[in-house]
């Protein structure tokens, strides 16, 4: 079952897009394997999904579940203000404790 | 002198606001956009407002607004001590909202390099849905408020206006000045 459901908004096959999806991919790969479920959504294909989602940029990711929506815009090459932004925390310390966030990602 | 005399110059789309295309001589520069700035409540939105409503009632011609501040919401229900249905021309494809409003509590993070071309696809998509002539952009420093004032989001709004010229629709740009006779912000696009 998963737990995470992330929606990255791409225009376009481009450069940037790919670099979005790769990142997006690995980083829930590292943190949430087997409990996210991540869709890819191009903008030029479905604009009215654009429109409903009310997107300004891309590449944008919407982290739908868990709550609160949070979304990230760019191309994700920032991987701390991801893991920031979409609340991920690592799987392993379920408690109160943050401290687990410091070391979560070594992506460079 | 009539505004007939200036015709040479840049052909006009007549907006049909009262009194406007006289002052204008004969309306605003067909195909082109044009920076409309005012203080705070100087009545930017309700005149944006105004070119879409009366090219509606007065032209028959459909229109696309973007609205980077108020919501769709608010400006359907503000603008209706007007008598403008905006509701109704939206259901007859009179009127279409492309909405880039901030979502209220949604924190939204940066990270990595971005650019504007969803909204350019969603403006495209209302443009080709409703077949505009008209289009109001409401207003410049929503976007700035909500991405920041870098020369990303500057160079990526000079793309959006070009491409609007090749759309062929008359528009209105509004921007914020803080105070009467003073630079706006948006004067910042044509250094770009």
């Amino acid at each position: 079952m998963s737990k995470y459901l992330l929606k990255l908004y791409v225009t376009g096959q481009t450069p940037r897009s790919y670099r979005a999806i790769e990142n997006l991919r690995r980083l829930c790969e590292e943190e949430l394997r087997g409990q996210y479920e991540m869709h890819v959504i191009d903008v030029l294909e479905r604009p009215q999904l654009a429109e409903d989602e009310k997107i300004l940029a891309t590449p944008t990711v919407v982290k739908e579940l868990p709550a609160p929506i949070r979304r990230i815009i760019g191309d994700l090459s920032d991987a701390e203000k991801v893991l920031l932004g979409l609340d991920l925390q690592p799987y392993a310390p379920i408690s109160d404790d943050s401290s687990g966030k410091e070391e979560s990602v070594d992506l460079a | 002198m009539t505004w007939h005399n200036q015709r040479s110059a840049v052909a006009k789309l007549p907006t049909e606001v009262p009194g406007f295309d006289l002052i204008s001589y004969g309306g605003l520069p067909e195909g082109r956009s044009t920076l409309l700035s005012g203080t705070s409540g100087s009545a930017k939105t309700v005149f944006a407002c105004q070119f879409l409503a009366e090219g509606i009632r007065r032209r028959d011609e459909a229109g696309v607004f973007v609205t980077f501040e108020e919501s769709p919401q608010a400006i359907r229900k503000n603008m209706e001590g007007f008598n403008w249905d905006i509701s109704r021309w939206e259901q007859d494809s009179k009127w279409a909202f492309v909405d880039v409003s901030p979502h209220p509590g949604q924190e939204t993070i940066i990270s990595g390099s971005y650019d504007l071309s969803a909204l350019l696809v969603r403006i495209e998509n209302a443009v080709k849905k409703t077949g505009a002539r008209r289009m109001s952009l409401d207003s410049l420093g929503g976007v700035f408020a909500q991405l920041g004032e870098s020369n990303l989001v500057r160079n990526e709004l000079f793309r959006i206006v070009s491409a609007l010229k090749e759309m062929r629709v008359t528009s209105i740009i509004t921007a914020e000045r803080t105070e009467e006779y003073a630079r706006c912000r948006a004067t910042a696009l044509r250094n770009s």
